[in-house]
């Protein structure tokens, strides 16, 4: 029964997948490979370490309630004892999340003066917090998808400079650009992962992604049928200008992110300042990139 | 071609279409047949833009016709009021040197120009009347005043091959390089009668001097190099073409063929040294964007130019001080008049990245490398191996700081770095030790007391998770 649930969870996510490549296109890799090393050793480690988080700190209590529908469902509880303790571990485990985003969450109002729990170490442990599965799992694919590009033309430690600080870069622009949403905390690699994704664009404008699109496979399902036998190969992801895959990411969110400071909302949800400070952040990439990169973006030549 | 079509159509190039390029090829081509023009010497000077060498091709125009007074007038323009010429434009990369322009053999007298004139008609006349050997004598007269003068050369040459008197053939072609010919046309001839010969030494010889003349061009030497190519002989191809770079070092066509040559015997990484010298003359024209696309599969090349950089370590240093800076003004709650002593961390910052900076990825920065009694180190250049970072490492003339200085560095630098973190997230850390309680967070009791109330438990999950109160 058991593995039923899971099979229905992963169900959900093919379907959340699909539906999202068909709005826009999913990001999968890059068409080119890197060229000072083959192992993008911190992007591997980011994608571990947020994925371990999630995975032993935030779904255990995530999916709390998902267990207590299925215990009722189940039949498993038989008496009304074991329904409240089901229903205090649920409430536990929700409470926990709550607290863990509160504590931990980035809240850039008055952090020194009433204080946050931690000060603002919070700036740090908030990028690596996740809302749920699917906010964890694009932010991985989009940085998946650019980072090792990125890295590569840094170097490690100084990727890990760079995505440090157009973090802090995504946090301090939202709280600064719309302070009305200041004491809500905010989670989430997204304001870094936009800057990964700027700074991508930055120094390889010109380079193609890889992507699952859905409708760019029914225009390529149609050209199937109609090529000729010889000429027929059909692939399921299609290779798109970055600026497009990326661009129409950043448009969406500067137009959000704009409303949302032109109407000063209070409501929680999808953080689009932050991403778009995060975008301007990718300028600090000229800081971090390697000395013969800089010298011969400089100079007009390929990176 | 005959000389006076080159002429025409080199003075069409400059006077019409204003291609200084075309304009010089087509008058040294020119030039190069009849080298007693001085009307073509003059109008040389037009697309030169060096002023010695303009002042040079108006002295052979002069010698040859004293009396060409726009040479007299233009000369006089260009020696300024002290008789120097005025200081030197800069020159395009990657073409040929303009130095090529100047045979550096003094020029002839007029008289001994008219005679040589005079022995080229009486020999075409005579050539035309049948006597063969009479118009190779003629020439001959003509090549003891000037040996490598290139028509009479040309023609003697022709006719003696014709009558089979190959002996005198060889004769007159020795004479000319022997004379200092620059002409690569004749070095062609004795390369032909040397590789017929069988006297591949000889043949191998000549081809080394052709391809360092500064007449030489790049159809010139890649013919050469394709020579070789044809009968397998790689290793004497690229041994030319080292020759020649030497001569041209910024002809990026040569370059390029080196890179090619050197990649095909799988000397990768030295091919790639090529392409890069060839992209770093410039990726406007089409032989730099060729070489910068040949680049773009394989490892970047790293040179001294980047690894004696100041500024370039100075950057990566300020982008500690800017991550450091961001942090500050976090932890000041997002208030640059709260920072306070932690404005002390940022520059603390920038020379504790730029002291770690120096230690690891920037040992070789030009002064401090010397300062500091550093050595150059030797960069292996081993084929097929692979470097640990994957990039091509050029041969080095900086020296790079010693290692236990590094290590020094390194440590300071690191510590600098850390005090600036305490300094620019002291609130943070003081937090840390002391954790406070947001006051708007909420407990655990009173959600549980919302649901209860909100909810249809009654007051049993507060009992339950033993919430008192309400």
């Amino acid at each position: 029964m058991e593995a039923f649930g899971f099979l229905g969870f992963i169900l959900d996510l093919l379907f959340s997948l699909v539906i999202a490549s068909i709005q826009y296109p999913l990001p999968m890799s890059d068409n080119r490979g890197v060229r000072y090393k083959t192992i993008p050793w911190v992007t591997v480690i980011l994608i571990g370490v947020n994925s371990l988080i999630f995975l032993f700190f935030t779904a255990p209590d995530q999916y709390a309630f998902n267990r207590l529908l299925y215990a009722l469902d189940s039949g498993q509880i038989v008496s009304e004892d074991q329904l409240y303790a089901e229903v205090g571990s649920a409430v536990q485990s929700v409470y926990n999340d709550y607290e863990r985003t509160m504590l931990y969450g980035f809240r850039g109002l008055n952090v020194y003066g009433e204080g946050q729990s931690i000060g603002a170490f919070t700036t740090f442990t908030a990028m690596f917090m996740h809302a749920d599965f699917l906010h964890l799992f694009f932010n991985m694919l989009v940085l998946w998808a650019f980072g090792r590009r990125v890295e590569d033309a840094c170097g490690p430690w100084r990727y890990l400079l760079f995505y440090l600080t157009v973090g802090l870069v995504a946090h301090l622009g939202s709280d600064t650009l719309n302070p009305s949403k200041a004491t809500i905390p905010g989670i989430g690699a997204s304001g870094a992962i936009f800057g990964v994704m700027g700074a991508y664009l930055l120094l390889f404008p010109g380079a193609k992604i890889r992507s699952l699109w859905g409708i760019g496979m029914v225009l390529r399902l149609v050209g199937f049928v109609f090529a000729h036998e010889e000429e027929r190969e059909w692939k399921w992801t299609i290779e798109l200008p970055a600026f497009f895959v990326a661009g129409a990411m950043a448009v969406r969110e500067i137009i959000n992110s704009l409303q949302t400071i032109q109407q000063s909302q209070l409501g929680g949800g999808v953080n689009n300042i932050a991403h778009m400070a995060g975008l301007l952040g990718a300028l600090t990439i000229f800081l971090f990139v390697r000395k013969d990169l800089l010298t011969r973006y400089f100079s007009g030549r390929r990176l | 071609m005959d000389a006076q079509t080159l002429y025409r159509d080199g003075v069409a190039a400059l006077k019409d279409r204003k291609d200084k390029e075309e304009g010089r090829k087509l008058l040294m081509q020119s030039l190069k047949l009849d080298p007693n023009n001085d009307m073509a010497w003059l109008w040389l000077t037009r697309a030169i833009d060096d002023p010695h060498k303009r002042l040079q091709c108006l002295d052979r125009a002069l010698n040859i016709n004293p009396n060409n007074q726009q040479a007299l007038e233009l000369k006089k323009r260009l020696a300024g009021p002290d008789g120097s010429p005025s200081a030197p434009p800069k020159r395009k990369t990657g073409t040929m040197e303009a130095a090529a322009v100047m045979p550096g053999k003094p020029a002839l007298s007029s008289a001994n120009q008219a005679k040589i004139q005079s022995f080229l008609k009486k020999g075409d006349d005579l050539l035309a009347k049948g006597d063969a050997e009479g118009a190779v004598t003629q020439w001959v007269y003509a090549l003891e005043i000037q040996p490598d003068h290139e028509i009479a050369l040309k023609n003697a040459i022709q006719q003696l091959a014709k009558l089979g008197y190959m002996d005198d053939v060889k004769q007159l072609v020795n004479q000319a390089i022997d004379a200092g010919t620059t002409a690569p046309s004749i070095y062609l001839t004795a390369i032909d009668i040397a590789r017929r010969e069988e006297q591949h030494w000889r043949a191998d010889e000549l081809r080394d001097r052709v391809v360092k003349l500064p007449t030489a061009d790049d159809k010139l030497i890649t013919m050469i190099v394709d020579d070789y190519l044809k009968v397998g002989d790689e290793g004497k191809a690229q041994h030319v073409l080292e020759e020649a770079l030497e001569a041209h070092p910024n002809s990026q066509k040569l370059l390029i063929r080196m890179g090619d040559l050197k990649k095909k015997s799988g000397w990768k990484r030295e091919a790639m040294v090529y392409y890069d010298r060839a992209a770093k003359l410039g990726v406007t024209s089409k032989e730099g964007r060729e070489a910068d696309k040949a680049l773009s599969d394989y490892a970047p090349v790293i040179t001294d130019r980047e690894r004696g950089s100041i500024l370039l370590a100075w950057r990566e240093a300020f982008g500690f001080g800017a991550i450091y800076l961001l942090m500050g003004w976090t932890d000041a709650g997002l208030d640059l008049l709260n920072m306070g002593s932690r404005w002390l961390g940022v520059p603390l910052a920038i020379l504790g990245g730029y002291l770690l900076v120096t230690a690891t990825s920037s040992p070789q920065q030009r002064l401090l490398g010397r300062l500091l009694g550093g050595k150059v180190p030797e960069i292996k250049r081993e084929v097929g191996s692979d470097l640990d970072d994957g990039i091509i490492h050029e041969p080095t003339h900086l020296p790079a700081i010693p290692i236990p200085f590094r290590a020094i560095l390194g440590v300071v630098g690191a510590a600098i770095l850390v005090f600036a973190f305490t300094t620019v997230f002291s609130g943070a850390l003081a937090r840390y030790n002391n954790p406070i309680r947001p006051p708007d967070v909420m407990s655990l009791c009173d959600v549980v007391w919302i649901l209860d109330t909100e909810g249809e438990f009654g007051g049993t999950l507060a009992q339950l998770m033993a919430c008192t109160g309400g």
